[in-house]
């Protein structure tokens, strides 16, 4: 039987108020090396499913690697959800309205990494860790590429069927140095849509790890405080995912009074300049995807428009309990996991300065390039650097040791005072909530420059 | 998962000559509150199977699936992929003796949905009724497992483990100001009572310690008090990375040519338990058949040994420690288990006397962003007090900590003299230290 004939059997005669299934099946590719040594080759195939139920707002989920039963288990979600919904037997399921449709959408392929031989992903990886290790001072290297495609079957009970599948690249390399104790490293992550490209040509960006690994050992430590940074594309990316993506998930808000009177429609965050989107609709990036993991189609969100929210990211669920539009943010990392509210793709759109207009007055900053990593807790955030250079009378001099800066959400964003024009992507990151981890995102953003930003010592 | 798993290793030994089956199966029930009402019920159930061999010319080979149509694909797979692995440094083990250590507990099957609501509902009562406004999140959960490993080298291992968790976190919005505070525990067995009373007492100090925010001091000769959990999340994942056998035999561990030198405060002992009964995380072998042992990894100050797998020990060219550690769809790599650390000589409610003015570090936001290997600590502090006087007098925030695992902890001003049970893998003492630095906004 077919994924689709299997699903809408099982669906048919549920008790629920709701109910979907999700069929999954995936298959990964994964090169480790350590040190000199390719200390792991691992291709794994996973399938499994998983089964939700609504009864009176109340969930039942259940995910399962046999799939043979599906009845049983739409049975089992939908008693579990009817015993939870036992004490709000008044409160009805919302879910935002979503046209029932049928789509088998075809992955995105530039170059497929399935027609590639492993033999030459390692001849590849091998010839990447060997312009590392030409850099003398190296101690250790780690590198980690890795494919994946993964097929998932979606039906639901209003009608709606989906089969999409989806092709990930990813890689990142680093380089450590070491100095008695002192360990410093670089590195970088990039991954791609469907594109095995992402992982060539990379011989420049390798060396230059490389080197930076075995300069930082030299470079000085900053005492913490605060001070004017620069941020490039990259890191500025994460940072408008930290400190504003995680806010605009309407999960955090929708059954919190006074985070929806703090995060309210038409709030002023900050200036003109800032205009900040999320969106899977917007194409062949690694957050892309035509329909999210509750079958609604993907969209392009405005989240903040000349400084004042304009919107937020949606579920089914939380649209219909917010009385605003579905978005198509609902997305699960595996069958194991229920959908959740996430972002995708996340941009800071263009201004209208220059890099160079950004460095102009600064007369004692740090530009901070490359991430290392970022978190969020509602309002407060961190994000790391894998690069930091003084700037001194608006010239990028000499480096420093990475930083992690630190800002709060009704703040920061006021202090960011200019934005540049040169936007650029990264699809290197992996955005972990709920237990839910790595998931692909993609950022993008200019050069952004931000005033009186707190930075951590070294 | 018999029949898969005598099949597939037979066909595997007869292929390539060395070659092991690690087998799980695992269920997993959960209730989750959100915003202060029963929201999500759910069940899990998954298996797998992964098979590791080693080839003729003593190279590697791995593959796993959870698919049961696709384990006969296993042995040609973990052939191919072997032709490319890294060379083997070990041998499979033989069969040996293994401890005793219980890993599972009957109490925690007992543990029924209705329980959990109920622990819930009234974890969430008993925090509303001091703060109405508060909106709490919780998550109940018990799971049970099976393993087996068996190899060709006559190893058939297996052990079972059973476990309960809850964890509650509870929000509290005053102006712009946004607080989360949260707590939890895991046992073998079932939770009771008195370990939900427990987490909620310790929420209700965090609340009522959060009231007013005050400025926080900085600079670098600030005492820096750390909590259990505290400690947990600023020292451990830096001075553990150093104990790895990966970065050991990788070469990038601060420790290489250090071992039984004194690198740290004499007060100072860290060891990793998996004979500690009835702990989540005890086992009387590891995932590669080897069995559990005590590892000392500081005594007195002096740094002990690295925890090591098959290959690290190999690389290394010494024996595995019992700490080859995966999931079903990795290779094993070193893993600790239960960490524990000496308490010392100060009454746990005397660890905040004589502090003139303090920071108490409780919860870390973006801890391990940093260069964890050098030993480097840095993060927010997601919860954090000022103490004055010996008391706390409210809660700092935009105030960063940094510093170096091995200079701080070197600079030690007191050790609580009973650890306490963090998270229920690790039992940690209270912990004053000099020489942090504090960064603030202000």
């Amino acid at each position: 039987m077919s994924y689709q004939a299997q699903i809408e059997d099982a669906l048919n005669g549920h008790t629920a108020d709701y109910c979907d299934i999700r069929l999954e099946e995936s298959d990964s590719t994964r090169l480790t090396y350590r040190g000199r040594t390719l200390d792991d080759i691992n291709m794994t195939s996973v399938k499994g499913g998983a089964v939700r139920a609504c009864v009176n707002g109340s969930w039942g989920f259940a995910s399962f690697n046999d799939i043979a039963d599906l009845k049983s288990r739409v049975k089992d979600a939908t008693d579990q959800a009817r015993s939870l919904a036992s004490g709000n037997k008044d409160e009805p399921t919302m879910l935002a309205e979503i046209e029932p449709h049928v789509d088998i959408v075809k992955p995105v392929i530039v170059k497929d990494p399935r027609e590639i031989s492993l033999q030459e992903k390692i001849n590849l990886a091998d010839h990447y860790n060997d312009i590392v290790w030409t850099q003398s001072g190296i101690v250790s290297s780690d590198i980690i590429y890795g494919d994946n495609s993964r097929k998932v079957a979606f039906g639901n009970s209003d009608g709606t069927y989906v089969k999409q599948e989806v092709i990930h690249v990813i890689c990142r390399i680093s380089a450590q140095a070491r100095d008695g104790s002192d360990v410093q490293q670089a590195g970088f992550s990039i991954g791609a849509l469907g594109d095995y490209g992402v992982f060539e040509d990379l011989d420049d960006q390798v060396k230059q790890a490389a080197k930076r690994a075995v300069g930082l050992l030299k470079a000085e430590p900053l005492t913490g405080g605060q001070r004017t940074v620069i941020l490039d594309p990259v890191l500025a990316g994460v940072f408008v995912h930290e400190a504003f993506g995680h806010l605009s998930e309407a999960d955090n808000v929708y059954e919190n009074d006074k985070l929806k009177e703090l995060m309210y429609m038409g709030r002023k965050f900050g200036g003109k300049h800032l205009n900040f989107t999320d969106g899977a609709a917007q194409p062949g990036m690694r957050g892309s995807y035509k329909y999210d993991d509750e079958g609604t189609p993907a969209a392009l969100t405005p989240l903040v428009r000349d400084g004042i929210l304009v919107g937020r990211l949606h579920s089914r669920e939380t649209a219909a309990k917010t009385d605003e539009a579905p978005t198509g943010n609902a997305r699960a990392i595996s069958y194991r996991f229920p959908p959740i509210v996430r972002m995708t793709n996340t941009f800071i759109e263009n201004g209208e300065a220059t890099f160079e207009d950004l460095l102009e007055g600064v007369e004692d900053g740090v530009y901070v390039k490359n991430w290392y990593g970022g978190m969020t807790q509602h309002e407060m955030f961190t994000f790391s650097s894998g690069e930091a250079y003084m700037i001194r009378n608006g010239q990028v001099q000499e480096a420093v040791r990475p930083v992690m800066l630190s800002g709060n959400l009704f703040e920061t964003l006021e202090n960011v005072d200019a934005v540049a024009n040169d936007r650029g992507f990264n699809q290197g990151g992996g955005c972990g909530k709920g237990g839910q981890m790595p998931l692909p995102v993609g950022t993008g953003s200019p050069h952004i420059r931000i005033r009186n930003c707190l930075i951590s010592g070294a | 998962m018999t029949n898969h798993y005598e099949h597939l290793l037979d066909l595997a030994t007869t292929a390539h000559g060395n070659a092991e089956v690690f087998a799980v199966a695992s269920e997993r029930r959960h209730v989750e509150f959100e915003a202060n009402r029963p929201k999500n019920i759910g069940q899990s159930q998954s298996s797998g199977i992964a098979l590791r061999i080693i080839n003729k010319d003593g190279r590697i080979g791995f593959s796993s699936t959870s698919d049961n149509d696709k384990i006969d694909e296993l042995v040609d797979r973990a052939g191919t992929l072997a032709e490319y692995g890294a060379k083997a440094k070990f041998q499979f083990p033989e069969a040996s003796d293994y401890p005793d250590v219980a890993t599972s507990d009957d109490s925690a099957a007992d543990v029924s949905d209705g329980d959990m609501l109920a622990f819930g509902r009234s974890a969430i009562d008993a925090i509303l009724s001091e703060f109405p406004e508060a909106l709490c999140s919780a998550d109940f959960s018990k799971s049970s497992g099976d393993q087996r490993l068996r190899n060709s080298n006559g190893v058939d291992a297996q052990h079972s483990r059973t476990s309960c968790s809850f964890y509650m976190g509870v929000e509290l919005i005053r102006g712009t100001d946004m607080l989360s505070v949260w707590d939890g525990t895991v046992l073998t067995g079932a939770i009771d009572e008195p370990n939900v009373d427990g987490i909620v007492s310790r929420l209700l100090t965090k609340l009522r310690n959060s009231e007013n925010i005050v400025d926080a001091p900085s600079g670098k000769d600030v005492p820096v008090l750390f909590s259990p959990v505290g400690f947990n999340g600023t020292f451990l994942p830096p001075l553990l990375s150093g104990f790895s056998g990966k970065n050991v035999a990788s070469g990038s561990s601060p420790l290489i040519d250090r071992w039984g030198e004194k690198l740290l405060d004499e007060r100072i002992s860290i060891s990793d338990d998996p004979l500690h009964p009835m702990t989540p995380v005890a086992r009387p072998m590891d995932d590669e058949g080897i069995p559990s042992r005590c590892l000392d990894f500081v005594r007195n100050g002096v740094i002990g040994e690295p925890f090591l797998d098959l290959q690290t020990a190999g690389e290394i060219g010494e024996s595995s420690t019992g700490c080859g550690m995966r999931s079903i769809a990795s290779t094993p790599s070193p893993s600790t288990s239960f960490i524990t650390m000496s308490g010392g000589e100060t009454p746990n409610e005397a660890m905040f006397d004589g502090i003139k003015q303090g920071i108490l570090v409780e919860q870390l936001l973006g801890a391990g962003q940093g260069n964890e290997l050098g030993g480097d600590f840095r993060a927010n502090l997601s919860l954090g007090f000022l103490i004055e006087d010996g008391e706390v007098v409210g809660r700092v925030k935009d105030t960063m900590i940094s510093g170096n695992v091995y200079q701080t902890l070197n600079n030690v001003e007191a050790i609580s003299k009973d650890p306490e049970s963090v998270w229920g893998t690790r039992s940690l003492p209270w912990v004053r230290t000099r020489g942090v630095e504090v960064s603030t906004s202000s």
